[in-house]
């Protein structure tokens, strides 16, 4: 358990009110945006109302093994995926954790090499890329409409800056499978920057 | 050697240190004799750098509302 932690888990456990102000405050956010690509705006608020419903009831069993937000963020995205379930929605989960394949795989020739190879940009570092506000929200759009997979595990890499390990666990999918999604999603969101760089529209 | 396709599939481990010691020294040979890689590698950085510096999305949250919530739905 790290340090910043343990006084607190001691006073959820007694449901201690102000304890819980906190760790909702600090953690709600974060738990929207990573059930949102799965259930959709309207039932986020819902599905983390139930997490916290099951967090505040389980935090006697919490054992410290991962950081609270690591814990928080797998039964939020269990719960998630049983809301999913339930809806019918099983075709689509079983799509989670599946490689789309490259989405670059069509700018090379049969043996490997570049055939639609890439051109230099004219934006060259991210403050540059980011203050084209047209663009900003066009990276925001795509980021929207990747697969809830890759948007999860992107957000919790590239966002939260979670360790593979922990995104593996959370997510239910082996860390090979957490790697291959991350740099699809990045890949995918390159491509899109790209299409700017050459077009100068999203 | 690995194909220019190869190395497009290995950037994210590359960029970030997930590779056996093997494969990185074949992949910085590739590197430095290919200028197309080199380009889609700095490419792919700065996409990466742009994601990191982009904030996640705003979330109005009222913490007392909802450990009131919390607390009904405890109770019932």
């Amino acid at each position: 358990m790290t340090g910043d932690d343990s006084g607190l888990i001691d006073r959820l456990r007694c449901r201690d009110r102000s304890a819980m102000e906190e760790v909702v405050r600090t953690h709600h956010g974060f738990l929207i945006g990573i059930v949102r690509p799965l259930v959709g705006t309207e039932s986020a608020e819902d599905v983390v109302q139930e997490t916290w419903i099951k967090a505040f009831t389980a935090f006697a069993r919490f054992e410290g093994r991962a950081s609270l937000r690591t814990w928080l963020a797998q039964i939020a995205l269990n719960t998630a995926r049983s809301r999913r379930r339930s809806r019918g929605h099983e075709v689509a989960l079983e799509e989670w954790g599946r490689d789309p394949g490259s989405p670059v795989a069509d700018r090379f020739s049969p043996d490997g090499r570049w055939s639609d190879p890439p051109l230099a940009w004219h934006h060259s570092t991210p403050d540059e890329l980011l203050t084209e506000e047209e663009l900003r929200s066009c990276i925001e759009k795509h980021l929207q409409q990747l697969p809830p997979d890759q948007q999860t595990v992107l957000r919790l890499r590239d966002f939260e800056d979670m360790e593979l390990f922990d995104i593996a666990e959370v997510t239910d999918l082996s860390e090979g499978n957490v790697r291959v999604l991350l740099h699809r999603a990045r890949q995918k969101l390159h491509a899109m920057i790209d299409h700017f760089e050459k077009v100068g529209t999203c | 050697m690995l194909s220019c396709r190869e190395m497009s599939d290995r950037a994210s481990d590359l960029l970030e240190g997930r590779v056996r010691q093997r494969e990185r020294v074949a992949a910085r040979m590739h590197l430095l004799m290919c200028r197309l890689c080199r380009e889609y590698y700095r490419q792919l950085r700065v996409t990466i750098a742009t994601i990191r510096r982009m904030s996640p999305p705003h979330v109005r949250v009222n913490p007392a509302k909802i450990v009131d919530q919390i607390e009904d739905a405890s109770r019932r």
